[in-house]
């Protein structure tokens, strides 16, 4: 147990820099932003009360050098104080923190339906004699890649929502239903589906790729010919000894695909009224509230921080190989 | 196989989708650079009554939007901004790549362990988040939303680049050039650069492809260049009235889905072209 435990901590260690690094650009960004500090820490111009301008200039020391006020704002951010928004009448840590869990539901259920069909869709289009159904997998993968997520979301709306009518255009749930206990439960999946299946496809394409190439690759390994060579059958080995070996890329690669997941989710919250982090961001920007919007950046970066520290224990964990050190 | 089939070209044409992409995305470059000389009025004109479903009028074969504007001059002229913003974005992110890799891979020790700490600042970072909040910041105008996206999408090219810088410094012949008294700097720069041409060009065209898809998404959020008809705020005016005219919004996404599906299938055949291993 100890080596994990110093391993944990260890990587716990390599984040602080990077940490850092995110709250420094964060305070250029601040700065780039017309307007001093407090102007900006305050939301648009205006909306605040002068006397908390006042004393906020006098928090951060707007008439001080630079580096003092940077050292403030590492001291601010350190203990969680993010600032204030005034055109949500509440202090943006806790406004990021209410809005997390709708986020992690649809990030989530999105991340694992993509890896699921784009490993279903990868493998087969790996393991199929058939050379049409390989054509199409990679046609298919290929509009995925260059389609907008908020344009599937919203053709999604028009076929499901409008001509249709199977499934609720937009929300978390429906607000004037008194839904309780598991209605409420099937209530919230229904208006999870669009939002999520529009999230996913986009990874479900990039997994496919990856788990075609990784089979191909692993099938040309030694030690599938061994496992061949001993007599296991050709389902067996295509299981335990290609797939699983060929998972590990995908482990990697959703790891860092958790960032761009969020991005996505910037849109897609936006196009379903999704009550997340994203949906926060896009009132930010329509408020002109910029210390919310950076606010924002810095708890996703801590949040693709969190996630690629996770994928890094599953990838140990999956692969023997790997030591931890 | 003919002599022609083994050269680049040859290559090249051999990948019938990249050539369909090319002339594609030809016609699409010319038609956008002559916009104005095709249309009599630009994007935002009103043109003609409202809500004219595609084919229905032969004066605009592909309707009208809520305002009466003509939806294909609106698609010519939004061609314009994507391929401006996606050819530019790349050119920069492809040149602030290229220049972190080699600098950071040539010298190594502690300017190598800083830049890659700033990559990994910039892959941490969740890149449509950061997007938003530099446009935010800047406002909203073609040259923020190039810069913004130029400027966070260079890390893959930089790692791309350092691995090959890498390689070639502890080369052979560059020991042996050094030995012989050459300036290694120049060896180096010159082999990583002939070297990192075509990945970089590669890896260029799906950045050119993602800024495409990121400006649409920028303009869609509100954040696009107020003064410029873009494809994403087509998308987004139709949004308000997908009920009754969802071709509104429809078109438009089309030809993102398009130009972006040409920008990477002629990405993989200038793969083949560039690079001969690729082939088999």
């Amino acid at each position: 147990m100890l080596p994990r435990l110093r391993y944990l901590v260890g990587r716990l260690l390599q984040v602080v820099p990077v940490a850092f690094l995110i709250i420094l650009a964060n305070f250029f960004l601040l700065r780039l932003a017309p307007g001093d500090l407090a102007d900006v820490m305050a939301g648009e111009a205006g909306a605040a009360t002068p006397e908390f301008m006042a004393a906020l200039r006098q928090q951060f020391g707007s008439d001080q050098p630079v580096f003092t006020q940077l050292l403030n704002y590492y001291g601010k951010i350190l203990s969680f104080d993010l600032g204030y928004s005034f055109r949500n009448s509440a202090d943006v840590t806790s406004l990021i923190v209410s809005r997390l869990p709708a986020t992690a539901l649809l990030v989530g259920a999105s991340l694992v339906l993509a890896v699921m069909l784009g490993v279903a869709l990868g493998w087969l289009a790996a393991v199929t004699p058939r050379r049409w159904v390989a054509g199409l997998v990679s046609t298919v993968t290929s509009i995925g890649f260059a389609t907008p997520l908020f344009w599937i979301g919203l053709m999604l709306i028009v076929l499901f929502s409008i001509e249709l009518r199977w499934l609720p255009t937009g929300g978390f749930y429906d607000r004037d239903a008194d839904y309780e206990g598991w209605e409420l439960v099937v209530d919230v999946a229904k208006h999870m589906v669009m939002p999520v299946a529009s999230l996913a496809i986009f990874y479900v394409t990039i997994y496919a790729r990856l788990t075609t190439t990784a089979i191909l690759d692993v099938q040309k390994m030694d030690y599938v010919r061994t496992a061949q060579a001993k007599g296991l059958g050709p389902r067996y080995v295509s299981i335990v000894h290609v797939l699983r070996n060929a998972l590990l890329p995908v482990v990697t690669v959703s790891g860092m695909q958790i960032g761009a997941l969020i991005s996505g989710s910037v849109v897609i919250e936006t196009v379903f009224a999704w009550p997340g982090m994203g949906r926060l961001a896009f009132d930010a920007v329509m408020q002109r509230d910029l210390n919310l919007l950076l606010g924002i950046l810095f708890c996703t970066s801590l949040l693709v921080i969190v996630a690629n520290l996770v994928t890094d224990f599953v990838y140990a964990l999956l692969d023997p190989r790997i030591e931890l050190q | 196989m003919s002599s022609f089939e083994t050269t680049g070209l040859g290559r090249f044409t051999r990948d019938r989708g990249a050539v369909v992409a090319g002339i594609g995305l030809s016609v699409a470059i010319v038609l956008a650079i002559c916009a104005p000389l095709l249309f009599k009025t630009d994007a935002f004109a009103m043109v003609g009554k409202p809500f004219l479903w595609p084919g229905v009028d032969p004066r605009f074969p592909l309707g009208t939007d809520m305002f009466g504007r003509d939806i294909l001059t609106g698609i010519v002229y939004g061609a314009r901004i994507s391929l401006l913003v996606g050819l530019t974005a790349a050119t920069i992110s492809t040149a602030v790549g290229i220049a972190v890799g080699v600098v950071s891979g040539y010298f190594g020790g502690w300017i190598d362990h800083l830049l890659m700490r700033l990559t990994e600042l910039f892959q941490t970072m969740p890149p449509l988040v950061f997007v938003v909040t530099i446009v935010a910041i800047l406002q909203p105008s073609i040259f923020s939303i190039v810069v913004a996206i130029g400027f966070t999408s260079w890390t893959q090219t930089a790692r791309l680049i350092r691995a090959e810088t890498l390689r070639i410094r502890e080369s052979e012949f560059v020991r042996a050039a050094f030995a012989l008294g050459l300036s290694p700097v120049r060896i180096v720069v010159k082999h990583v650069l002939l070297n990192a041409v075509s990945p970089a060009i590669v890896t260029g065209t799906i950045l050119a492809g993602s800024a495409i898809l990121t400006e649409a998404a920028l303009s869609f959020l509100g954040l696009g260049d107020p003064n410029v008809m873009s494809w994403g705020s087509m998308i987004g005016a139709g949004r308000q009235v997908l009920r009754t005219a969802w071709y509104i919004a429809a078109i438009p996404g089309v030809a993102i889905v398009l130009t972006v599906l040409a920008i990477t299938a002629l990405g993989s055949g200038l793969n083949f072209f560039l690079n001969p291993r690729a082939a088999d």
